[in-house]
């Protein structure tokens, strides 16, 4: 019974670390910006779902989800559309610009100490089934994970908009030939990375009740060693990825016997670099990485 | 001009672009060395950082491969240095379990550095075998687990880390003047390796990837050879760092060191150790000047309080100002180059004209020109262009 515990852990943290990975790819994928603001629109809904505190639950959740893809999108259009076919590490010093600008107006607008909140306080309970008792925030995080992946799966393959999305990220220079617009795809690329950011803001809040500025940092940190586990610039590759690094941390934890088991990250990392040594293009590599010539 | 000048032209243009930055910069750390010691102390981590920016701009500028793992250098040579230079009676109190080879041998700051430098170069060499098999993001973005890897074990191998915490005890014996000896020396270094072949090589294939490996340069060698000797510097940054602050612990060196250093070598330009430099003294500048303002200090004439978190947003701005006017950075990526020389390269086609035309008459006499006058036109017009080196490739 203990493994089908760890089991469903391990699937809900590889869940918010695949949905993290996918907003990074879906922005990487259409605007080859390895965007570190990411972690700061996670904050951004996470602070506002505070701000909002009082009012039903179902509005916070969707103010929170909505200024994540704002502040997105504001930054797509305040900034990154005037450095359109920019160098990347251009496009990456100006990631971080974002990202400390947001930072820093989160300190003047709530402070730089940590906040905390009762949202989700009562997800954080175990529920008993049968002899397996499992947090009802693991489950809420795979089911919501779950429901968004499936439709971002139907937006990406059903609808015309999703085809130039893909098409965009599969070869900008190309979608554009064909006639895809690249303002708009750009667009929906950031409210789409937005709304992951939002959705797993709220997630994030409601499992550690806590919120303070730089809170995006290290799980955005963290889902970029996804996305290149996955294969950088494929999204199935990002989704893959998150789940493979939320199941070998937990693995890790459950599996190293205590005396080494502070090294549990640095063993993790050592063991991506083996798993990028046997497969340099990652789990599931996009269409348009292999070299031609 | 006759062949004759031809080196000397080229060793000038080899060396201008090193003296040409060490001597300024020579003159500001004079200037400084005439205010407070706490500006003095400021300059010495602005040097720190400027070692840090070149080291990566080594590796990054020269390869086109950004990396966010070589901090993790940083923090090998530091902790490499401190366990050699802490005074032994010092060190038997802060680590006393620290074990025997370790514990009995005390060394000077710059022998120690030597070594920082050697073991952070051991260490980025090994790092390279797997990660340069990757593609170039994909390679940058996981050499951030390279750091992760590091920060974890410095945090826990409390035997010869001193753990989480603080390790104390390093002599601060690196003065302002000792920190631009060591300064020089690696912006040297970052000249001459990027004038090297094999800097070149390294450059054609940061150019055009696939250009370059079909002329024969083995694109993953060249990366891992830059990519060591990048880690070698950093590894003497890390050294100068712990004998500037005197005590450091593993969250020294994380992320937002990583940000800092890149901010700076993008922002001064990342192809150029000029860039590099440049870039590092502006971003030292600039965010010494908005911290003091920040901590209620008057710069200059302005003294209005500002609440925290301003400075930042403030230098946030001028990030994004800088980047948008300039996308190649302050430096455009350029090398300096001779004040003489400088109208001469920015009108190309004319000068390739004069140039060939010259380099026909001097490099053969009228009477044997003859037959093979093309064959000439076309050598003279490589000896003209500064990019000749790039292209020279052989098979190795």
């Amino acid at each position: 019974m203990t493994l089908l515990q760890n089991i469903i852990t391990a699937v809900s943290v590889g869940a918010l670390y695949a949905l993290f990975a996918l907003g990074l790819a879906v922005i990487y994928g259409v605007a080859g910006i390895i965007n570190f603001a990411q972690g700061n629109f996670i904050a951004v809904a996470a602070y506002v779902l505070l701000a909002l505190d009082g009012l039903p639950t179902p509005v916070t959740i969707l103010g929170a989800v909505a200024a994540g893809v704002a502040t997105s999108v504001v930054t797509e259009l305040g900034v990154f559309r005037f450095a359109r076919g920019a160098d990347p590490a251009t496009l990456l010093v100006l990631a971080f610009a974002v990202a400390l600008a947001i930072e820093s107006v989160i300190i003047l607008v709530a402070g730089s100490r940590p906040l905390s909140t009762p949202f989700g306080s009562s997800l954080t309970k175990p529920i008993h089934l049968g002899s397996l008792s499992v947090m009802r925030i693991d489950l809420v995080t795979a089911v919501v994970v779950a429901v968004l992946l499936a439709g971002l799966a139907l937006l990406l393959n059903w609808t015309p908009i999703g085809a130039q999305l893909r098409a965009a990220a599969e070869d900008f220079t190309m979608a554009r030939l064909v006639g895809v617009r690249s303002n708009l795809v750009m667009l929906v690329a950031f409210a789409v990375g937005g709304l992951l950011a939002g959705v797993g803001g709220v997630l994030l809040v409601a499992r550690s009740g806590t919120v303070e500025p730089s809170m995006g940092l290290e799980p955005v940190l963290v889902s970029f060693v996804a996305v290149v586990i996955g294969g950088l610039g494929s999204l199935a590759g990002a989704v893959a990825g998150g789940f493979v690094l939320g199941g070998l941390t937990i693995a890790l934890q459950v599996l190293l016997p205590s005396d080494i088991r502070p090294y549990r990250d640095a063993i993790l990392y050592a063991l991506i670099v083996v798993i990028l040594t046997f497969r340099p293009q990652g789990l599931l590599p996009s269409a348009n990485d292999r070299s031609r010539v | 001009m006759t062949d004759q000048h031809q080196p000397v032209r080229r060793w000038f243009e080899g060396v201008w672009p090193t003296v040409g930055l060490v001597a300024p910069l020579g003159l500001l750390v004079a200037l400084v060395s005439l205010g407070t010691p706490s500006l003095q102390t400021t300059a010495v981590g602005a040097l720190v950082n400027l070692v840090m920016v070149v080291g990566l701009q080594m590796f990054w500028g020269n390869s086109g491969v950004l990396s966010f793992g070589h901090i993790a250098f940083v923090a090998v040579g530091a902790y490499t240095a401190a366990l050699l230079t802490i005074p032994l009676t010092t060190r038997a109190f802060v680590l006393p379990h620290l074990p025997g080879m370790l514990a009995h041998r005390q060394t000077s700051f710059v022998v120690a550095t030597v070594v920082a430098a050697l073991v952070a170069a051991a260490v980025a060499g090994l790092v390279s075998l797997p990660l340069m098999r990757l593609s170039g993001t994909a390679a940058g973005i996981a050499s951030f687990a390279v750091l992760i890897i590091v920060q974890d074990v410095a945090s826990n191998w409390s035997d010869v880390t001193g753990g989480l915490g603080t390790l104390t005890g390093v002599p601060t014996d690196l003065t302002l003047w000792g920190a631009y000896a060591w300064t020089v020396v690696v912006i040297a270094a970052a000249g001459a390796y990027s004038y090297s072949r094999s800097g070149r090589r390294l450059q054609a294939s940061r150019e055009d990837e696939v250009a370059a490996l079909a002329l024969g340069v083995k694109v993953v060698r060249e990366r891992r050879v830059a990519f060591v000797v990048s880690g070698a510097v950093m590894g003497v940054a890390g050294s100068m760092y712990a004998h500037w602050l005197g005590a450091f612990g593993p969250g020294d060196f994380d992320i937002d060191l990583t940000r800092l250093i890149t901010v700076m070598l993008i922002v001064g330009g990342l192809r150029s150790v000029f860039g590099a430099v440049v870039g590092s003294v502006v971003m030292s500048v600039v965010v010494v000047v908005l911290n003091r303002w920040e901590a209620g200090q008057s710069v200059g004439f302005v003294s209005i309080p500002v609440p925290t978190g301003f400075s930042n947003l403030l230098l946030s701005l001028v990030l994004v100002l800088i980047l948008l006017r300039r996308p190649d950075g302050i430096s455009r990526s350029r090398e300096l180059s001779w004040p003489g020389w400088n109208r001469r390269r920015s009108r190309p086609a004319k000068n390739a004209a004069r140039d060939s035309s010259g380099g026909r008459q001097d490099a053969a006499p009228p009477d044997s020109v003859g037959c093979h006058g093309e064959t000439d036109t076309g050598f003279a017009f490589g000896e003209g262009s500064a990019t000749a080196e790039s292209t020279a490739i052989r098979p190795t």
